[in-house]
């Protein structure tokens, strides 16, 4: 089948309205004009019997026909065995007319609706299949105006106006349903381009906001350790002077390591926190448990800043943890370290504690949604 | 056994191969004061150390990773010495396993085997001799990392605000003493609380002796009470 089979597009609503279209055409039909044609001609058939066993097959065809259409269910192979049963049906009801009786005639009802049958049941074939179908079934009716020696000029051309003005109007929807999918594909298609040009423009865009972003802060934070250790009102060898200086410095890694491409962001922001201490030689220890969910930078920050503060203070060891459940992350670390700038909390979610004993450092931070 | 004073040692058993892990194992034995354990069969298989001496100790220490596996443990290794732990379970053996790999997952595993008590390598200068003590009684004893496994493990039973700070901190790295200090209750009420998390764990899982008489002793001493262990309704 060439139709998108996913349901939610514009294309597929519109195939699958010209479906309905043809289904309330093929019934409408079967339920009221061929059984009104039926009955104002009994008198004429030889008998009634075959008219009836036509149109009860024809319903069959056409309820089989439509159900495989609305549900997209059903073989090629089904539906033109079903198109050769319906034109069999019509081929039989017209062969049960009475000899005299003119083909081309109300009373050969058969002869208008089969071309219907056809377009239901190949409406999402390629549309040569139902031209195939409805010259079969014209050929049908053809051979039994010659059959019937009723081959004269003004029925032939009245055969071939017929012939032509139905099977216009019978090949419309297939061609139409062809042309609004189509088309609707075209547009969804171009719809779908701009919008993944828009998303990768927001995309970079809120990439330069953030960028900009941390580099205020770091403005903030960074650039005045710098200018005042330049301009001398900050002395190197004072210890809180030091201190600020190893934080930035984690600082300045942990921004780094933000747009690194890891498969754990958290524990790689965390590492890189403790990066200077490790360098400095300071010992430290991991234990980690639970996988930490998914969360924003924001909370990343939040989370890794007390623990940032605590090793970058760290003396000569320090013992880093990371306990995390779906709806709690805690990081602790126990270092040997005086605080001398404790650490506070930088976002409302993250509940930051400290506890100094003589010459123990114990921070953590903890998210928490419990 | 119970709590009167010990005259005999508790005996072990030690499953390992490298000499180096023996060495400090016997050190470690030897340097407590109290001399309140006794090794007395070593061998790099668990069936070598049953069928000697080591088949009538008290307790058995093991290495989750032995000789066949130098590279690192690999998940049928794990499977296979998790099913040896099983057995020796099963046959009413208090199993003490030790391991370089301490992974929540492997932990757990240890643990729904019905080990006694699960220690990181790090762990075990500080905490063997307690924890073999203790699993020779059936008394809950529980490491810092067994303790983080336990925490984040969803099939844990519920725990109180309270038994959750305790065992957090604990699995942060703070002594016990801290830790009441930090939650301002008694440095007994912190041990307690923290015996009561690994006891209720003891439910959780396989069933095993281990499991039951560990349960049944915490009742006993007053830790947990029945209901605590009855089915969550």
């Amino acid at each position: 089948m060439n139709v998108p089979a996913d349901p939610t597009t514009a294309a597929t609503r519109y195939v699958q309205a010209a479906d309905r279209l043809v289904v309330v055409i093929v019934a409408t039909w079967h339920l009221i004009y061929d059984p009104v044609a039926i009955l104002l001609n009994a008198a004429l058939y030889r008998s009634l019997l075959p008219q009836l066993v036509a149109w009860s097959l024809l319903a069959i065809i056409g309820v089989i026909g439509s159900v495989q259409l609305l549900r997209t269910t059903g073989s090629t192979a089904g539906r033109w065995g079903l198109v050769a049963a319906a034109v069999l049906a019509g081929a039989f009801s017209t062969a049960a007319l009475p000899a005299a009786q003119p083909v081309l005639s109300y009373a050969n009802w058969s002869f208008g609706a089969v071309g219907w049958w056809c377009v239901l049941l190949l409406i999402r074939r390629p549309v040569v299949e139902l031209g195939i179908a409805l010259l079969a079934h014209d050929t049908i009716t053809l051979a039994a105006i010659v059959a019937t020696g009723q081959a004269d000029r003004v029925t032939l051309a009245r055969f071939v106006v017929v012939c032509f003005g139905t099977g216009v109007l019978q090949l419309l929807p297939p061609v139409i349903s062809r042309l609004l999918g189509g088309t609707a594909t075209m547009a969804e298609e171009s719809a779908q381009a701009e919008a993944r040009i828009r998303g990768r423009r927001q995309a970079s865009e809120a990439a330069r906001v953030a960028r900009v972003r941390r580099y205020q802060e770091l403005r903030r934070s960074v650039v005045p350790v710098l200018a005042g250790l330049a301009d001398r009102t900050l002395d190197p060898e004072d210890p809180t002077v030091r201190d600020r200086c190893r934080i930035e410095y984690a600082r300045l890694r942990r921004l780094f390591a933000e747009s690194d491409d890891v498969e754990d962001l958290f524990m790689h922001q965390l590492r890189a926190c403790a990066d200077l201490a490790e360098r400095r030689g300071v010992v430290v220890e991991w234990a980690t448990s639970g996988r930490v969910p998914e969360m924003p930078t924001r909370l990343h920050r939040a989370l890794t800043e007390a623990p940032m503060h605590a090793l970058a203070i760290a003396q000569s060891n320090a013992r880093v943890t990371v306990l995390a459940r779906p709806d709690e992350v805690a990081v602790g670390v126990i270092a040997d370290a005086s605080s001398s700038l404790p650490p506070v909390s930088i976002d409302p979610d993250v509940v930051v504690s400290n506890h100094q004993e003589g010459e123990q450092l114990w921070v953590e931070s903890r998210w928490c949604t419990r | 056994m119970g709590g009167e004073p010990m005259v005999h040692p508790v005996t072990v058993a030690f499953v390992e191969d490298q000499p180096v892990a023996i060495e400090g194992v016997r050190s470690w034995i030897a340097a407590d004061p109290g001399k309140r354990l006794s090794l007395i069969a070593v061998s790099g298989s668990v069936s070598e150390v049953l069928s000697g001496p080591g088949g009538q100790a008290n307790v058995l220490l093991m290495d989750l990773q032995l000789a066949d596996d130098r590279v690192g443990l690999q998940q049928e290794e794990v499977s296979r010495r998790v099913a040896d732990i099983e057995a020796l379970v099963d046959a009413n053996r208090r199993v003490v396993v030790y391991s370089q790999h301490d992974s929540d997952e492997v932990i757990r595993a240890v643990l729904d085997a019905g080990a006694s008590a699960y220690l990181a390598k790090r762990e075990v200068a500080d905490h063997l001799i307690d924890a073999i003590l203790a699993a020779a009684e059936d008394r809950p004893y529980m490491p810092p990392e067994m303790t983080g496994a336990i925490l984040t493990d969803d099939k844990r039973p519920q725990l109180s605000d309270q038994e959750f700070m305790a065992c957090r901190l604990w699995f942060q790295g703070m002594k016990k003493a801290q830790v009441a200090r930090r939650m301002g209750i008694r440095e007994s009420t912190v041990r307690q609380y923290i015996a009561r998390v690994r006891a209720k764990y003891a439910k959780v899982g396989r069933p095993a002796g281990t499991k039951a008489d560990l349960l049944a002793r915490a009742i006993q001493d007053g830790l947990i009470n029945a209901a605590d262990i009855s089915p969550r309704s």
